[in-house]
Order: structure tokens, then sequence, then C-alpha cells
């Protein structure tokens, strides 16, 4: 028995240390990027002293601003599209039964299984055999299509907690199909359609590989500047700057899950108009 | 609206044909246009013969294929395996699976901790994992790399400064480096599933296991790893699959010389105009991704019926 | 006879190879609050979700007040249902509910809020309009519900079940209200349940299923005292079988037991055959025991010995063996002289034969 004892304390001590361990190598790199973007030095990843230099030089990099632009056009616009057509393909899958469901279901979800250099680069050759010229509208026209999977995701997860029967008692009470699916359904899948768009936002905000395959040089997004920042880094030695924008970044991409998890679990949330029913 | 476009659409509703086609359609028309024709013009050209400068010549061909695994010697004529693409192949697989490997290795500590002694904050435990797979791939490979880089990286720096290395050790630009990459990226694809089967599992029956004399590494063992078979499996999909496709991280952080067929695929389009190869590679790396989900797929079901039986 | 408010005609619905309801045809009369009593799988929410147009018939008619409505859909039929789940819509407040049925009608704003104040004092639930479902009591979750379908003034409520979900104490109010509901409206209720006391409490009239027909129609005292099959019988409760000979003596009906009694019977109220094998039903509270000192009371009246006796609060339950063979379940109430009689005893049991009933084969 004392053997049994000893190995589950050694167990029971060990295993936190590990846990603490691997929280660390989560955290770390991402924290001391954000440390020293406020770094004097700009290469050197050695403290020299509190600087907001790399700041105030990134402020005022025009194609930042250039390029923040065209990600907030092409994610704004994706993420209302996919929104929309995933909130949509959702319902379908969950409510309906329909020939080639699973052939539709398996193709839905491709675009999360294949290699993103193998989208990016059919996406790349497909535009240039239709001679699409590329830019935003390729862009938004490849994102829609990675993203709209994640919305019909994260949009089935709150209809399995749906009571539907409350379909069936709004019709009892008069409604017909269209006025219960806008005065019963959609408020109730309110919170998981938000939530997905939020989910959205970073998933199309952020992507690069695909986006660099279907954009031009002209056009842009941030992960494409940064990347070519990070590029140029290795000889200039501008990381300071690299350091400023992904700390910005990263504060502001991690706000909108933190809100979507935020509103997904939250009990009661009231906006004027509509109220998040609570979990079942 | 009109009461006749609203009776229209009310009849349309109660149609269930109509209402699919209605409802999925454009879904249906941009999955088709940006997903599926993409692939299938990508499987044309890998058929097609490729011409100088990146011409692409109508003769139906598996040349580009065969070029995958054999090459002709140019002195002798005869056919000898094509090590340039192999290696690629085997590199990538290799580190893929160890990827994988240590992913598992460590994400199913983490998992089991959370599970079993999450206790109230165990969503909170998780949420931490998920959370930076929302920040931007691109800052997080870059903020590896500013701490593995040499002698500038926070961690030669670090070990200099405290005397416990005299020169400074190479840490990127090599296998090493891109291996640290992937497991980081891919941690949290491991984490999740075996996070959701082990806490799924009955804990009674650990109780039981215990009860009955079982150590805690024979529990482990005979007990606590064949239930959780199910979440290990889709782990090790969910880890290995984007890693054998992987492009960005051993274009960043292997300088070149960590080769992935991911970046053989980009090369050929981008550098070589080499059309007709690079879609054969493209198709080879699909291959092997739709053989791995056909497999999981296969697999994944045994194992919820084994896991349902419980 | 005014036109019935539901009447079915001869409907059925099949699950794929399963028929959930079996040609069934009845006729539900204005204001009458009838019920649907039966065991889990008998069919009888299907058949009310065919009322409320949930479901399609496979075949038969449904009319509602004259009307034909087998083709239309549940918003355009004038019925409205109490849900088992109450399926209370968690995103609007209790008023919001009430009214939700009323604002797709068109009816004026004033309109509305002065019905939503009136039928909330009908389920005596005044001033809880802007509370929300989930801030309310199991009980009062139920009044909500049936305060959301009342309001609409339909032909018929159908009630699925609403009580299953509450406590035995609750339950039992909530039945004196649903009854002093319908008597105040006016309304017809098919009322659907597999509590055979809340049935025989609540109904006017109810009808018995069972594989997805209908066994018995009748008021709950017919029912109860006269079950016309062996599953009605034990359906409602345990009762005592016995099977013998129906023989006609002397002008008299009786039952020639296999343990050799003989039983003085009335004749069952349709033509079943007056002989050959046949099962007679009694109740336990319908037969008297008494003390072997205590004379002879009634035509049917034999002597046993008590092998069991339990108190269970109101009543006594004995067990009695009769000839040797026949075991007889008797109620009697715990105050009464029967108090007296102990296990082992020689006693009297006597009913008459207005007590059983002949049940006919299924």
């Amino acid at each position: 028995m004392s053997r049994g004892v000893s190995g589950r304390s050694l167990f029971a001590m060990a295993l936190p240390l590990l846990i603490l361990l691997v929280y660390l190598f989560i955290y770390a790199p991402l924290f001391i990027l954000m440390l020293f973007s406020f770094n004097s030095a700009g290469n050197l990843a050695w403290w020299q002293g509190f600087s907001l230099q790399w700041y105030e030089q990134l402020l005022g990099y025009d194609q930042l601003w250039k390029a923040l632009k065209i990600s907030l056009m092409v994610t704004g616009t994706t993420v209302l599209i996919s929104t929309a057509l995933g909130t949509l393909t959702a319902y379908a899958l969950y409510r309906w039964r329909f020939w080639g469901k699973r052939l539709f279901e398996s193709v839905l979800y491709l675009p999360l299984y294949i290699p993103e250099v193998v989208l990016g680069i059919s996406l790349l050759v497909f535009f240039i055999f239709l001679r699409i010229p590329r830019g935003l509208l390729t862009m938004i026209l490849a994102h829609v299509a990675f993203t709209t999977p994640l919305v019909v995701l994260v949009v089935l997860a709150r209809m399995q907690r749906i009571d539907w029967a409350l379909e069936e008692a709004a019709m009892d009470l008069g409604a017909d199909e269209l006025v219960t699916l806008s005065k019963v359904t959609l408020p109730l899948l309110w919170p998981g359609i938000l939530a997905a768009a939020l989910l959205a936002f970073p998933w199309s905000f952020n992507d690069f590989v695909i986006t660099y395959f279907v954009t031009s040089p002209g056009n842009a997004p941030l992960p494409v500047l940064t990347y070519n920042l990070i590029l140029g880094a290795r000889r200039s030695g501008a990381m300071g700057m690299i350091n400023a924008l992904g700390t910005l970044m990263t504060v502001v991409t991690l706000l909108l899950p933190l809100l979507a998890l935020l509103l997904v679990r939250l009990r009661r949330f009231s906006l004027p108009g509509f109220r998040f029913p609570r979990r079942r | 609206m009109s009461a006749f476009r609203r009776s229209l659409l009310r009849s349309l509703w109660r149609h269930p044909n109509a209402r699919t086609v209605v409802t999925l359609s454009p879904v249906v028309f941009w999955l088709a246009l940006f997903v599926v024709a993409p692939m299938l013009i990508v499987l044309y050209y890998s058929l097609l013969t490729g011409g100088p400068y990146g011409a692409l010549l109508p003769h139906l061909t598996l040349e580009n294929y065969q070029k995958l695994f054999v090459t002709e010697n140019l002195r002798t004529g005869e056919l000898e395996p094509n090590w340039l693409y192999l290696t690629v192949f085997a590199r990538s697989l290799g580190l893929a699976l160890l990827t994988t490997a240590i992913c598992l290795l460590v994400g199913y500590p983490v998992a089991y901790w959370i599970a079993l002694y999450g206790g109230r904050f165990k969503g909170l435990w998780i949420g931490l994992f998920v959370l930076p797979f929302w920040t931007s791939y691109l800052v997080r490979i870059f903020a590896w790399m500013f701490l593995l880089r040499d002698p500038s990286g926070f961690i030669n720096q670090l070990l200099l400064r405290t005397g416990l290395i005299q020169e400074p050790i190479q840490l990127l630009y090599n296998p090493t480096g891109v291996l640290i990459g992937m497991v980081y990226t891919y941690l949290p694809f491991a984490v999740i599933p075996l996070y959701a089967s082990l806490e799924r599992l009955d804990r009674s029956v650990l109780e039981v296991a215990f009860d009955l004399g079982a150590r805690p590494w024979q529990r482990l063992w005979r007990v606590t790893l064949p239930l959780s078979r199910g979440g290990i499996l889709s782990a090790s999909v969910l880890v290995f699959v984007p890693s054998v496709g992987e492009y960005l991280i051993p274009d960043l952080m292997g300088g070149a010389k960590v080769n992935l067929i991911g970046n053989v695929v980009a090369d050929k389009f981008l550098r070589d105009q080499n059309w007709a190869f690079g879609s054969a590679m493209a198709m080879g790396l699909m291959g092997i991704v739709m053989a791995l989900l056909l497999l999981y797929f296969k697999l994944s079901r045994s194992a919820q019926v084994f896991e349902r039986q419980r | 006879m005014d036109t019935p408010s539901v009447e079915l005609r001869a409907v059925t619905k099949r699950f794929g190879s399963v028929v959930a309801v079996d040609h069934v045809s009845l006729a539900i009369a204005k204001g009458e609050f009838f019920s649907f009593l039966g065991p889990s799988g008998c069919g009888k929410t299907t058949l009310l979700r065919t009322i409320a147009g949930l479901e399609t018939p496979d075949s038969g008619d449904i009319h509602i007040h004259g009307e034909r409505v087998n083709d239309l859909p549940p918003y355009e039929r004038n019925v409205s249902t109490v849900f088992q789940r109450l399926a209370l819509f968690p995103h609007l407040t209790v008023g919001e509910n009430i009214a939700f049925g009323l604002k797709i009608q068109g009816q004026p704003r004033d309109t509305i809020q002065r019905r939503v104040r009136e039928i909330l004092e009908l389920v005596r639930l005044p001033g809880l309009e802007q509370r929300y479902p989930d801030q309310l009591s199991g009980g009062q979750q139920q009044r909500v519900a049936l305060a959301r379908s009342l309001v609409l003034e339909p032909e018929v409520l159908l009630l699925d079940e609403p009580l299953a979900a509450l406590d035995r104490k609750l339950r039992l109010e909530m039945q004196m209200e649903l009854r002093r509901i319908q008597r105040a409206v006016g309304i017809t209720f098919i009322y659907v349940t597999h509590d055979q006391k809340e049935a025989l409490s609540l109904s006017d009239r109810m009808a018995i299923m069972k594989e997805g027909r209908i066994v018995q129609v009748g008021t709950p005292q017919q029912i109860y005292e006269h079950p016309r099959t062996a599953f009605v019988a034990d359906f409602m409760g345990a009762s005592n079988l016995f099977s013998g000979e129906l023989i006609e003596q002397w002008g008299q009906l009786c039952l020639h037991t296999k343990s050799g009694l003989i039983i003085r019977v009335l004749p069952a109220p349709e033509g079943s055959s007056s002989n050959g094998a046949q099962l007679l039903a009694l109740r336990p509270e319908m037969i008297e025991i008494r003390r072997l000192d205590e004379g002879f009371p009634s035509e049917n009246c034999f002597v046993g010995r008590v092998l069991q006796k339990v108190y269970s609060g109101e009543i006594l339950e004995f067990e009695v063996l009769l000839n040797g063979t026949e075991r007889l379940r008797v109620h009697s109430p715990s105050r009464s002289p029967a108090a007296q009689i102990h296990v082992g005893e020689e006693v009297l049991v006597a009913w008459d034969p207005e007590a059983g009933s002949l049940l006919s084969a299924e």
C-alpha cells in the first residue's frame, strides 16, 4: 500500500509542475514579445530601457494604415457574408433531411482540413484561369470559403441547446413558418450567431497563407504586411516595430474571442430589444 | 411584405425540396466555385505536360506523378528513386509524426489534469489553452523567432548572460526550430479533443480501479488510456493533418533549409513556374491528407461504438 | 345535437412500420373535458399532435367545429396546445409570452394589454407580466402556459400531460385549478395523461387507449366501475379477476369459476355471449369484509381466510383466500369495523351482483 500512496503523491506533485511549464510555454513567447515592444533596443532581446519609439515608428508608418484598411474591408465583408451563409446552412443541416446531405457536409468542412497552402495555390490558379485580377474581391471570395464552415460549427453547437418544441408552440399559437423563424428561432439563435461572427472575425483577419496567394502586392492586408516586415527584419533588424505591431494585433484579436466566450457563457445578457435565454 | 409574397414564401417553406434548395444554394454555389472547382483545376493541371517557360501543354500524362517518386538518370537513362522529393515527403511525414507524438505526450497530462483536477475552473483552464489560438499565427511564429534567434534572441541572451553557455547555440533555421514552432502551434489541437474525452470519462470507473488495487500507473495504462482512445485518435489526426501540410512555419523558421511538401508546392508555382509538377505535388499532399481523414472516420466510428458500450 | 368540437373519423398515423394511431373515431362535444388515458407509447400524444396539426394523419379525417382541417397547418387551426415541456419562450417575458398569439392576430395594443391582464387574473398570477419564465416556479410556469393558450379563446385546448413534471402536492392543486378554469371559460379541453387518478378526477368523459386504438370510452364512473376489457380493468387499478363459465340458472346469470364458486352477475351491457368462458372484474373496494358472526349481507357471499392485512393510510388492504385457491383483494376504510379483523381469521366477503362487470374478449 505504501508504494501506491507514494507513487500517487509523486504523480500528484509532478503533474501541476508540468502544467505550469506548459502554460508558461504557451504564454511566455507572447508576453516576451509584448514586453520587448517597449524596449529601447530593436533587435536585441535584452532589456535596455523603456521606450515608445517602436510604437511611434509604427503609427507613423503609412503602409500600416493602408494594410489595416484592407484587412478591415476584407474581414468585415467576409464576416457579414459567412455569418449569413453559415447560419442558413447550419439551420438546414440541423432541421432537415435532404438528398446528398453527407456529401454536402464533407465538402462543407473540406476547407478546414485541406492544407492551407494547397487551397491557396488552387485559388491562385483558379483566379488566374478565370483572369480575375487578384485583390480585394479575390480575398473576400477565398475568406468566405474558409470562414463559413467555422460559422456553421459554432451555430450548430448553439442549436443543440435549443428546445425545438418552442417552434411548434409558436405555430400552435398562430405564427406561420416565417413569423416563427423571425420571432422565435432567430432570437433563440442570436447568441450563437453573434459568437460565430466574433470568432469568424479573427479567423479571417489573421489568415496569412491563403490570403498571401490570392492577393496582389499592392493589396497587402495586415498579415501580409507583417510577413513582409518579418522577411525584411531578418536583414535590416527592424524587429522592435514588429514587436509593437504584434502586441497591438494580439491585444485586439484576443478581445473578440473573449467577448464571444462571455456571450456564450453569460446567463443573462440584456440589450434593449432582445435578451439571451438561459443555458439549459 | 405584401400578402402575396408572404404566402409565396410560406408555401415555399412548406415544400421540403424547395426550401432546401433555396437555403443551401448560395453555400453550395460558393463551395463549388471556390473550393471544389480550384481543386479540380489543379487536378487537371497535374495531368498536363509542363513545357518550357511555364507553359502547360494539353497532353494528358501521369509523368508528373511518376516524377514524385522516380527520375531518369541522365547518364544511363535508367529509372532511379527521386531522392530530391522523396526526402521532402519523408521529412514532412517524419516531422509531422514527431510533432504529433510530442503534442500527445505533453497534451495528455495537461488534459488529464484539467479534466480531473480542474474543479470549478475547468472552463477557464481550457479557455486559456485555446485563447492564443485566436491570435495571429504569424505573430506567434514571430514571437518564437524573437526568442530563438542567435545570438540576439531571448533564450541565447539569457543563457549567455547567466553563463550557462559560452557560445550561442543555433535554435532557429534548423529542424529544431521548425519542430518547436509546430508543437507550439498545434498543441491546443491535441489538448481539446483529449480533454473532451477525459471529461466524459466516468469517474467512478477510475475509483473502482483504485478500489480493486490498481497502482496509479496501472490504472493509467489499463483503464484511463483505453477509455480515452477516441480522444487520442482525434488529437493525433487534428495535429498530424495540418502539420504535414505546414507551409509558414518551415518558411519562416526553417530558413529554406527545412523544406516541407507545402514549401516545395509553393516554390514550384511561385519560383520555378512549373505548374504541372507543382499541381502533382499538391495532389500528392491532398492524397495523404484525404487518406488520413478516411482512416480517421473509419477508426473513430469503431471507437465511438466502443465508447457507447461503456 | 350541436356540432361536435372535434370529430375524428378513422384517423390513422404510421411512423415507418409502427402504427401509432389506428383507425380512431370519436366525437367530443363542445365544452367537454375529455381525456385520453393510456400507458406510454399507446399513441395518445400522437393523436393529440394530429389534432393540433403538428402531425398529418395518413388516413382518416379530422373535423374541428364541423370543418375538415386535415390539410391546415397548426397556425390555421382554431386549437391551441399546452405542451408537456411547456415550451415557454425563454427570451420573452410572461406578458410577451401570453401576448404572442394576440400580436400575430394583429390585435390593437390596448386590447392585448387588457386581455393579458384578464387572463393572468383568471390563472391567478396577476402582476407577473414583466417576469421571465425561468424566474417562475414550476406551478407558475404551468399557469403561464395555460394562459398563453387560453387567451386566444380557441375552439379546443389540447393539453399534453402538462402536470407530469410537477410534484404530487402541486399536481393535485393544479388539477383543481384546471377544472375551475375549464368551467370558467367553457372551452373544450382535450387532456392526455397516463395517470388514471388524474383522468378520473378531471374528465367529463375519457377514452382508454392501447396500441393506437381506443379500447373504451365513457364517463369516469363507467370506466372505473365497469371496465369492458381485462386491460382496462387492470389499467384502472388492481382488480380481482374471476374466470369461469357463464351459465343461466333459474332466470339468473351465474359465473361458475374453476375453483367452484358460483357468482351471480348482471349481463354485460352489450350483447356479449351469455354462455361460455368469461372473465369477471371486481374492484377491491366494492367488496365488503365482515367477521363471521356479523351475518350474510348480500347475494354473493363467501367464507374465506385472511392471508394478509396491510395498512396504507386511508384504506386497509386485505388478501383473502376463497375455496382454498382464489385469492381476493379487498379494500375497506381504515376506520371501519374491519380494522378488528386479524390475519388467519375466517371472514365473510360479499358484494352486489352490480358491483362486478363481465369483460369482453379483446
